[in-house]
């Protein structure tokens, strides 16, 4: 037995060590593993310039002092004017003793004041809205979902303005449609025509499609049975062509579509 | 101020076992150091065994009750108060074994206290309605002292009721800090220290009447810390500490028994039978303990007197050894970066001065205690927290375990969902 207790005695002067180094070590490692993340509370958002400053304490200091959480440099605030604290009925704010007072909605508070999401609380002549986080990181979610879809439907226009298309002269009779691959098209029966168009009313060169800057012309090429947009005639000139116009070669009726196909 | 980006990191993965693998090595530290107590004489001290088996069931309970009942995911400072507890309830048995039981009661009453300090430090608004009360209570408490108490090495703080003795100073420690403890709200609205150093003024002067020169320090540099934390003003605190340095040159200069108190300081040597005896037993004892001690129960210290309550630091070098005493102090720096780390991200100004005030008079009384037996600052009799024999020690200490342990978010998860929600 006292041999077993002088051993005893022995090695537990060594495991002693050992394990106080082990328990300290780990209280140590578990403390620097450990994270402290700060998480935003509310926010208050200046009139005006709608800069938000995030409110991420339980206690929120705010004046002009450089020790306060929330520092406004503005001579309206007192050093030390106002603090906004979480409670667990909510958030709350109270004047502490500033010279030019706090004012929730417009009303000057006496005591401890509840504030809710959407108020305005002003220090002074500085004036916020109070936005609760959770709120209104919904809302900011919201509004950033809108604006992208609004961004994306603008970027969609924007190209599609700027895209260019090659019109065509569309036959809603025969079904038949004829695109206007050059900048200047001769319409006619003849096979030397750039759009050939097998009615015995047309001529073998009839008129004249072309494009002047981004805008397109038709002009008549003394035809005999004549041509017509949108049942004027087109004589001794030319027209401009806008995108749906009919037009009639010899009573032969296409429509000009502008945007028949994207280049 | 523009908008910061701050965001909560990625939640860490949670390591379940954790705490029970710290709770294991705890233990298993515990019941190697209790053996020798236990089976150190040719039968098994069957008292110290019960004692301690009571010790270790208030630990697991304590722990498993945390962990499920509490939902308590950090439980770093309990291991550390556990360890520390375990090491004086280890090392006053095997001096004393007559006084193993009643520091195991200490340690039930103070983890007690610890429970319900940490209950009425869950609402900040029950604080504002104590502090007068406890204020008052407190300097009641230390005039009580002044009228009932009789004098016991040198120092009148000891108040008998029945076969118990207890020392108020210890528990006004807790009110000290609880009165300090203010909401921003209060320090911005009254930016005056007045009423805080009138009471602070009342304790350390009722101390200085109980020649308890020890504990009027620690206030003192407590107190310093609560001033600083309530006005963040360098200015006032250089002029309290002119202030202090001026009144205690006038004490010495007026009371020169005061001074010779202090006379052996620096001169252990030169006393080494008479002033210095305690000391230079201590600095030979603690240096034949080497890195791993002579084991527990085989050193000399133990037949000095105040050999469990002053010069415990001095039986921890030499029965347990260097690297064991190191690991003590450690700790003890651990809980104060611990305290530190907490303040900063408190939900209250009253979670952050009661956190930080707390670390600090843990490490002034561990300072004046170890610096003191080892002659670097003059004997003044503060115990070492959480090992030195002695009930209201134990209890003071678990209480200021509680004020850092409130400054932890985690404490109240049910608290933190509530204030999420409203």
């Amino acid at each position: 037995m006292e041999d077993m207790l002088d051993y005893t005695v022995l090695v537990s002067r060594y495991l002693l060590a050992g394990l106080a180094v082990l328990v300290l070590g780990s209280c140590v490692f578990s403390l620097v593993t450990r994270r402290f993340g700060k998480r935003v509370g509310s926010y208050l958002v200046q009139k005006g310039s709608k800069t938000r400053y995030p409110l991420t304490r339980w206690e929120n200091a705010i004046g002009r002092s450089k020790t306060c959480d929330l520092v406004f440099d503005t001579a309206s605030v007192s050093r030390f004017h106002a603090v906004i604290s979480k409670r667990r009925t909510g958030w709350v704010v109270a004047d502490t003793n500033s010279r030019t007072g706090v004012f929730v909605n417009g009303e000057k508070i006496e005591k401890v004041t509840k504030l809710n999401h959407g108020d305005t609380v002003a220090f002074g002549t500085a004036a916020f809205w109070f936005a609760d986080a959770d709120v209104d990181d919904r809302e900011r979610a919201e509004e950033a979902k809108r604006l992208k879809a609004q961004r994306a439907a603008a970027k969609n226009a924007k190209q599609n303005k700027q895209a260019v298309f090659i019109p065509a002269l569309i036959d809603e009779a025969a079904e038949k449609s004829y695109v206007l691959g050059c900048e200047s098209c001769i319409i006619g029966r003849s096979p030397d025509c750039d759009i050939r168009v097998k009615y015995p009313a047309v001529n073998s060169q009839h008129a004249k499609i072309y494009k002047n800057g981004s805008a397109w012309f038709i002009e008549d090429l003394n035809s005999t049975t004549g041509t017509k947009v949108n049942a004027r005639a087109v004589s001794g000139g030319r027209r401009r062509l806008r995108d749906g116009d009919i037009i009639g070669l010899g009573g032969v009726i296409f429509v000009f579509d502008e945007r028949y196909k994207k280049q | 101020m523009p908008e910061k980006k701050v965001t909560a990191k990625p939640k860490k993965k949670q390591q379940p076992f954790a705490w029970v693998s710290m709770l294991f090595f705890v233990s298993a530290f515990q019941i190697i150091s209790a053996l020798p107590v236990i089976f150190g004489s040719e039968e098994i001290n069957r008292e110290i065994l019960f004692t301690f088996g009571g010790f270790l069931a208030l630990e697991w309970g304590y722990f498993i009750c945390a962990r499920f009942l509490a939902e308590q995911r950090a439980t770093e400072l309990e291991i550390i108060a556990f360890m520390l507890s375990g090491i004086g309830l280890v090392t006053v048995a095997s001096v004393k074994p007559e006084y193993a039981f009643k520091q195991f009661i200490a340690i039930c009453i103070g983890l007690t206290g610890f429970i319900a300090l940490l209950g009425i430090m869950r609402n900040v608004e029950v604080i504002s309605l104590l502090r007068p009360v406890v204020a008052v209570g407190a300097v009641g408490l230390l005039g009580l002292n002044l009228v009932l108490a009789r004098t016991i090495n040198g120092a009148l703080n000891w108040i008998e009721i029945g076969s118990f003795s207890i020392q108020p100073s210890e528990l006004v420690k807790v009110a000290f800090i609880f009165v300090g403890a203010a909401s921003l709200e209060k320090l911005q609205s009254t930016r005056s220290l007045t009423k805080y150093i009138i009471f602070s003024l009342g304790c350390i002067g009722a101390l200085f009447l109980m020649r308890d020169f020890g504990t009027a320090l620690i206030f003192f540099a407590t107190f310093m810390v609560i001033a600083f934390l309530r006005s963040g003003d360098i200015k006032t605190i250089g002029l309290l500490s002119a202030v202090a340095v001026v009144g205690a040159a006038m004490i010495i200069y007026f009371r020169p028994h005061v001074a010779s108190r202090f006379e052996t300081y620096r001169h252990v040597w030169e006393y080494a039978n008479e002033g210095g005896f305690q000391q230079t037993r201590v600095l030979i004892y603690a240096s034949s303990g080497g890195l791993f001690g002579l084991g527990i129960g085989e050193g000399r210290l133990k037949n000095v007197f105040a050999s469990t309550t002053d010069l415990i630091f001095g039986i921890i070098c030499e029965e347990w050894g260097m690297i064991v005493a190191f690991c003590v102090v450690l700790c003890f720096a651990f809980v104060a970066v611990y305290a530190l780390r907490l303040a900063r991200n408190a939900r209250s100004t009253v979670y952050t001065i009661a956190a930080v005030a707390s670390a600090a008079m843990l490490l002034v009384q561990l300072a004046l205690n170890v610096f003191g037996v080892t002659d670097l600052l003059p004997l003044t009799g503060v115990t070492l927290p959480f090992i030195s024999r002695g009930g209201t020690s134990m209890i003071c200490s678990w209480a200021l375990f509680a004020f850092i342990k409130s400054a932890d978010i985690k404490t109240y998860p049910k608290l933190e969902k509530q204030m999420d929600d409203a």
